[in-house]
C-alpha cells in the first residue's frame, strides 16, 4: 500500500465515523450522510503535502490587529468566519509556545536557547542517576518531545514506533498545527476563493470559500481537526493532557518521580479560558451565527453550533466531559492491553495520584467518603467519572433527555466493576481492566450521542450550576457503602478542582456580562472560600494573569503580572494539591449563591 | 480496644463484621479468644506470650522445673522469655506478622496503625508497665535486646512475605502487599524536590525499609556481642531486596528468595539464641558499644527516607539509654532529642499517621544532627 492509499484510508474511516454520529442523532437523512454520498465532489489533498508549515506560515494571514479594514480580507469576508487575530494572542500569551524551551536545562541551554527551568533540570539529573542513562537528556527524549514540540507529519502517518531524532521540529513548542492538524495539505484549500454567482447585495462577501462548509469528515481528510466539536477538542488537548500511548504521549511514574510535575484532571473550558483562548466562539463570529439562522442542522453539523436557547459555552463543556472521560478510559484501556500481554500490572501513573499522595491523617477525608471494595487499593483516577456522571444525570431530567436517564445507573455499574478490576491485585487486574473499560467506552459513545439531543437553555444551565454545588456540598454519609462512588463526599483533589472549574465556568457564563469585564462576585468569593489560612486548597488557577473572566489584549498590556518560573508556578500548585480539606471545600460551595437572581 | 471507636471506624470501612468478632482481628487482640469466646475478654493473655500452657502449668514452679533446659521447656509448649531470641521472635508473630496473622495494607488504609516494631522502643515505652524484672543487667541487655529485635523483626518480615508470595500464586490477594513497604515511599506530598536516591529505580517503593535499615549494623554488632556467633553476611536477604525493589515481583520467584534468605536469617538466629542460652548475662564490652553507636551514626547521613533515619535513631537511642542515659552520655543528649523532635509526626491538627512536613531541610537537619552525634561519639566525648 502506498502513502497515499493509507491517507484516504484514514480519511475514510473518519468519514464513517461521521455518518455514525450523525445516524444516531439526525435519525438517518442528515447532511452528513448526503455529504458522503456527494463524496467525489470534494477534491482530495495530496498526500505528500499532510504535513507541518510552522506557525510562521499561518501568521501571514492570522496574525491580522484589525482585519476588517484590510483590503485583502473583503472579497470573502473571512474576519467573519474566523477572527484572524489567533497568532496575536497565541505568540503573546500561550504557553504552548513555550513548551519545548521549558525542557531547558544547564546542558542543553545552548541548543534550545531558552532559561533553564529547575524542574527538566531536576528531571534530567534523578534520571541520569540510574544505571546506564549517564547521558540522559531530557531535550532530547522522544517521550518528552512528544508533548513538548511538534511532530513532522501527523501521528497517523509517521507513528511513534517510526519516530527518530528527525521527526520533531521544536521552534513553536506546541504549535498551532498541534492542535488544528497539520496545515500542509488544507494550507491553499481552505483560503480558495469562487466568485458568488449573480448579483452581490451591498455589504456581502462578492466571493465565497466553498472549504468553509465542507463537512468535517472531509476536511479531516485534508488534515483539519474540527476543534468545534467538544469531543474531537477534548480527545486533541486529552492526546497530551491525559496521554495516549498509541500516540507516544504518557508520563510515566518515573518520569513522575523524577520531577515532571502532576497532570492536572482535563477541564476543556477551563483549560481554554486560560490558554488564553484566541479563537472567537461560534456566538463570536457572524458568518457562523447567520448561518445557525438560515441553516441550523447544517450549522449544528458542521460547526457544533445551534445559535440561541442552546448555550455553546456549556454544551461544550458538558460534551467535553464525555471526551475528557472517553480519552482517560482509552489511555487505561491501553495501558492494560500492555499489562495483559506481558502478564503484567500497570504503570502507578495509571491511578489516582492523592490515592497514594496523601497524609496519614485522621479524621480523614478518605475514610468518610469511604471506598469501593475493600480500603488500600489505590484507584484509578475518579475525578472524570464523577463529572460525567453528574452531567449525564443532569441532562436526563431535561426536555429531549430521555435517552439519557438509564445511564447514570449504567455509569455505577461499570465504574464499580473497574473499581473491583483496579483493587483486585496490588498493579491492577489488566484483563478485568480491560473488560470494564470497554464497558466505559461504549457508555461514553452512547453518552456523548445523546447529549447532543438536549438544549442547554438559561434555566438549564442553572440546574447544572446547582447540581455541582449540590455535589461538591454533600457531607460524608454514615454509611457510604449503601451508595455507588457518585453518591459521596469529595475526598478526591481532582475531582475538588473539576468542580470548582465547573461552578466558574457555569457562573462566568449565567452571571451578566460586564462592561469593562470584571469576574463575576461569586467566583471571587468561591475562591475566597476555598482557602485556609489565606492559602488556596484547591487548584482553580493554572496562571497568575486574570484571563479566567476575560479576554486580554492582543498587544502586550506593561501590567499584567510577568510570567514567573514554572518551577515556582508549579510548585505553588502542587502545594495547593497537597493542601485539600474536605471539610473547607464542603463548606465553600454551600455558601456559593445559586439563584439567578443572586448572579444578576 | 476492639470495642473503641477506631475499631469500629475500622470494622466499618472493612466491611466484616464487628472487630471483636473477626478472626483476622482476634488472632492478635485475643489470640486465645480465636476459637474459645469466653478467652476474649483477657485480650492478650499470659499464654500468648509464654506459651500454651497445658503441658507445664502443673509443674513449672517446681524446682525439677527450673533444673529444665530451655529447649525442654519450648518442648513442653513454654517459650523460654528469659532467652532473648525466642522472646523477641514471639513478640514478632504480632508485632511484625507471621504466615498466620497479618495487618495488611487494607486493614492499615481503614485505619488501622502500621506495624513498626523496634523490640528495645517497645520494652522501654513509659505506657508498657512490666510485670517482671529483667536479669541482665544494663547494658548488655539493651544492647542485646536491640540487636535481637533487628534480626527477629527482619525474620518475621521475610516470613510474612514468603507466606504472602505463596498465597498470591493461588488467589486473588493483592501482590505484591502495600503493607510491606514503606508507607511514607508512597504517602508522600507530590513536588518532592529533593534529588532522587539512585539505589533503586524511580518512582517505586522500597521492601520493608524499616526492618532492613539497620540490620547490617544489628550483624556486625552481633559478631562482636556474642563471641560464637559468625558475622552474617545476609546476602540472600539483600538479593531478595533487590528483587522487591523492581515493580511487578513474579509472586512465584518471591517466594523462592524469601525461603533463601529466611534459611541465612535463621541460621543467625539460631546463633543468637544458642549463645543466650548458654550464657545469658556476659556483659557486653564498652568496644563493641562504641562501634555500634559509631556504625549507626555514621550510616544515618546516607539516608534518605524516614523509616531509615528513625531506624539509626531508635538503635543510637538503644546504645545511649543502654549505657545510662544523659547521666553517662551527655554529650549525645542534645543530638539524639533534636532527631526525635525532628522525626516526630506533628501532633495538630487531628492525629497523623505520618511525617507531614518532614521535607528535604527537615531531612538534611536530621542528618547533621547525626555528625554532631558522630563527633561526639568520636572525639569519644562521652562523659
Amino acid at each position: 500500500m502506498t502513502d497515499g492509499n493509507l491517507s484516504r484510508g484514514v480519511g475514510l474511516a473518519g468519514m464513517f465515523g461521521g455518518i455514525l454520529l450523525s445516524l444516531l442523532v439526525g435519525g438517518g437523512s442528515g447532511p452528513a450522510l448526503r455529504a458522503a454520498q456527494k463524496d467525489e465532489a470534494y477534491p482530495k489533498p495530496v498526500f505528500e503535502d499532510i504535513r507541518l508549515i510552522g506557525a510562521s506560515e499561518c501568521k501571514i494571514c492570522h496574525d491580522e490587529s484589525n482585519p476588517a479594514s484590510r483590503e485583502a480580507y473583503q472579497n470573502t469576508q473571512g474576519f467573519n468566519f474566523v477572527r484572524l487575530k489567533e497568532n496575536q494572542i497565541w505568540s503573546l500569551y500561550d504557553l504552548h509556545s513555550l513548551a519545548f524551551k521549558n525542557l531547558t536545562t544547564s546542558r542543553t541551554q545552548e541548543m534550545t536557547q531558552g532559561e533553564v527551568n529547575k524542574i527538566a533540570e531536576r528531571m534530567e539529573t534523578n534520571l541520569r542517576s540510574l544505571p546506564s542513562r549517564e547521558k540522559y537528556t531530557v531535550a532530547a527524549d522522544q517521550a518528552c518531545l512528544a508533548c513538548h514540540a511538534s511532530t513532522k507529519r501527523p501521528l497517523d502517518v509517521v507513528p511513534p514506533s517510526k519516530w527518530s531524532s528527525d521527526s520533531f521540529v521544536t521552534r513553536d513548542g506546541v504549535g498551532c498545527e498541534m492542535c488544528h492538524g497539520h496545515g500542509g495539505g488544507f494550507r491553499e484549500k481552505h483560503r480558495q476563493p469562487v466568485d458568488v454567482e449573480g448579483k452581490v447585495a451591498a455589504g456581502q462577501p462578492i466571493q465565497v470559500v466553498p472549504w468553509r462548509t465542507w463537512p468535517p469528515a472531509v476536511k479531516k481528510e485534508w488534515g483539519l481537526v474540527n476543534l468545534r466539536d467538544p469531543a474531537v477538542a477534548a480527545t486533541r488537548c486529552a492526546s497530551c493532557h491525559v496521554g495516549n500511548k498509541e500516540e507516544g504521549r504518557f508520563v510515566t511514574h518515573e518520569m513522575f518521580a523524577a520531577g515532571h510535575p502532576p497532570l492536572p484532571p482535563l477541564d476543556l473550558i477551563a483549560y481554554t479560558r486560560e490558554l488564553p483562548r484566541h479563537w472567537g466562539l461560534a456566538s463570536e463570529m457572524p458568518f457562523l451565527v447567520n448561518l445557525a439562522k438560515t441553516e441550523p442542522k447544517k450549522a449544528f453539523d458542521l460547526f457544533h453550533y445551534r445559535g440561541d436557547g442552546d448555550s455553546l459555552v456549556v454544551r461544550r463543556f458538558a460534551e467535553s466531559t464525555i471526551g475528557v472521560l472517553a480519552a482517560s478510559i482509552a489511555l487505561t484501556h491501553q495501558l492494560a492491553e500492555a499489562a495483559k500481554k506481558k502478564d503484567d500490572g500497570l504503570d502507578f501513573a495509571a491511578f489516582d495520584c492523592s490515592s497514594c499522595h496523601h497524609d496519614l491523617k485522621y479524621p480523614s477525608d478518605r475514610q468518610a467518603r469511604g471506598y469501593d471494595g475493600p480500603p488500600g487499593r489505590p484507584q484509578f483516577r475518579l475525578a472524570p467519572f464523577a463529572l460525567a456522571r453528574l452531567v449525564v444525570d443532569h441532562a436526563a431530567g431535561m426536555g429531549m433527555g430521555d435517552a439519557l436517564k438509564p445511564l447514570g445507573g449504567e455509569l455505577d455499574r461499570i465504574q464499580k466493576e473497574l473499581a473491583t478490576a483496579f483493587g483486585n491485585k496490588t498493579y491492577g487486574d489488566p484483563a478485568a481492566i480491560v473488560a470494564a473499560a470497554d464497558g466505559v467506552k461504549t457508555w461514553c459513545d452512547k453518552a456523548g450521542a445523546a447529549l447532543q439531543g438536549v438544549r442547554y437553555t438559561e434555566k438549564d444551565s442553572l440546574a447544572l450550576l446547582n447540581k455541582i454545588v449540590a455535589a461538591a456540598s454533600r457531607e460524608p454519609l454514615a454509611d457510604p457503602r449503601s451508595v455507588p462512588a457518585s453518591q459521596r463526599s469529595v475526598a478526591d483533589p481532582e475531582l475538588a478542582q473539576l468542580y470548582a472549574w465547573a461552578a466558574e465556568t457555569l457562573l462566568l457564563e449565567l452571571a451578566p456580562k460586564q462592561s469593562p469585564p470584571e469576574p463575576p462576585a461569586a467566583i471571587a468569593q468561591l475562591r475566597d472560600n476555598l482557602k485556609l489560612d489565606q492559602k488556596p486548597t484547591v487548584v482553580t488557577r493554572l496562571r497568575d494573569e486574570p484571563f479566567c473572566c476575560f479576554e486580554p489584549k492582543a498587544s502586550p498590556d506593561e501590567s499584567a503580572p510577568k510570567l514567573r518560573s514554572v518551577d515556582n508556578r508549579l510548585h505553588e500548585r502542587m502545594e495547593t494539591f497537597n493542601s485539600f480539606n474536605g471539610e473547607v471545600f464542603r463548606n465553600a460551595f454551600k455558601k456559593l449563591p445559586v439563584r439567578i437572581g443572586d448572579l444578576k | 480496644v476492639l470495642f473503641n471507636d477506631d475499631s469500629i471506624r475500622i470494622a466499618k470501612l472493612l466491611g466484616g463484621g464487628p472487630a471483636h468478632e473477626n478472626r483476622l482481628c482476634l488472632k492478635c487482640h485475643a489470640p486465645a479468644g480465636v476459637s474459645d469466646r469466653d478467652a476474649r475478654a483477657d485480650g492478650v493473655g499470659c499464654t500468648a506470650c509464654h506459651g500454651p500452657s497445658e503441658k507445664w502449668i502443673g509443674e513449672h514452679y517446681l524446682p525439677a522445673w527450673k533444673a529444665k533446659s530451655n529447649r525442654d521447656k519450648w518442648n513442653d509448649g513454654f517459650i523460654p522469655m528469659t532467652n532473648l531470641v525466642a522472646r523477641i521472635s514471639n513478640c514478632a508473630s504480632c508485632h511484625v506478622g507471621s504466615p498466620d496473622r497479618e495487618v495488611n495494607h487494607d486493614l492499615i488504609a481503614a485505619g488501622h496503625p502500621r506495624l513498626a516494631f523496634e523490640y528495645a522502643a517497645f520494652h522501654y515505652q513509659s505506657d508498657y508497665r512490666k510485670h517482671w524484672e529483667e536479669r541482665t543487667p544494663q547494658p548488655a541487655f539493651e544492647m542485646r535486646a536491640w540487636t535481637v529485635g533487628q534480626a527477629a523483626s527482619a525474620r518475621a518480615a521475610v516470613a510474612v512475605l514468603q507466606s504472602r508470595a505463596a498465597t498470591a500464586q493461588t488467589n486473588e490477594a493483592p501482590w505484591p502487599e502495600f503493607a510491606e513497604y514503606s508507607c511514607f515511599a508512597c504517602h508522600q506530598k507530590i513536588d518532592e524536590r529533593a534529588p532522587k536516591a539512585a539505589k533503586r529505580l524511580l518512582g517505586l517503593p522500597g521492601w520493608q525499609a524499616w526492618y532492613t535499615a539497620t540490620l547490617n549494623q544489628a550483624a556486625t554488632g552481633s559478631h562482636g556481642m556474642f563471641a560464637t556467633v559468625d558475622l552474617p553476611e545476609l546476602k540472600k536477604l539483600a538479593e531478595l531486596q533487590a528483587f522487591m525493589a523492581q515493580a511487578h515481583p513474579k509472586a512465584k520467584d518471591t517466594e523462592s528468595k524469601a525461603a533463601a534468605a529466611l534459611a541465612e536469617l535463621d541460621a543467625w538466629l539460631v546463633q543468637m539464641q544458642q549463645a543466650e542460652d548458654a550464657n545469658p548475662r556476659s556483659p557486653t564490652a564498652k568496644n563493641d558499644l562504641d562501634m555500634l553507636a559509631r556504625a549507626l551514626a555514621t550510616g544515618a547521613p546516607h539516608q534518605k527516607e524516614w523509616d531509615a533515619l528513625a531506624m539509626h535513631y531508635l538503635g543510637s537511642a538503644a546504645v545511649y539509654h543502654a549505657v545510662g542515659g544523659a547521666g553517662s552520655y551527655p554529650a549525645w543528649t542534645d543530638s539524639l532529642s533534636a532527631i526525635r523532635n525532628e522525626l516526630q509526626f506533628p501532633r495538630f491538627p487531628g492525629r497523623f499517621n505520618s511525617p507531614s512536613r518532614f521535607d528535604e531541610a527537615a531531612r538534611n537537619r536530621v542528618r547533621g544532627y547525626f555528625i554532631h552525634l558522630q563527633e561526639a561519639i568520636f572525639e569519644g566525648k562521652n562523659r
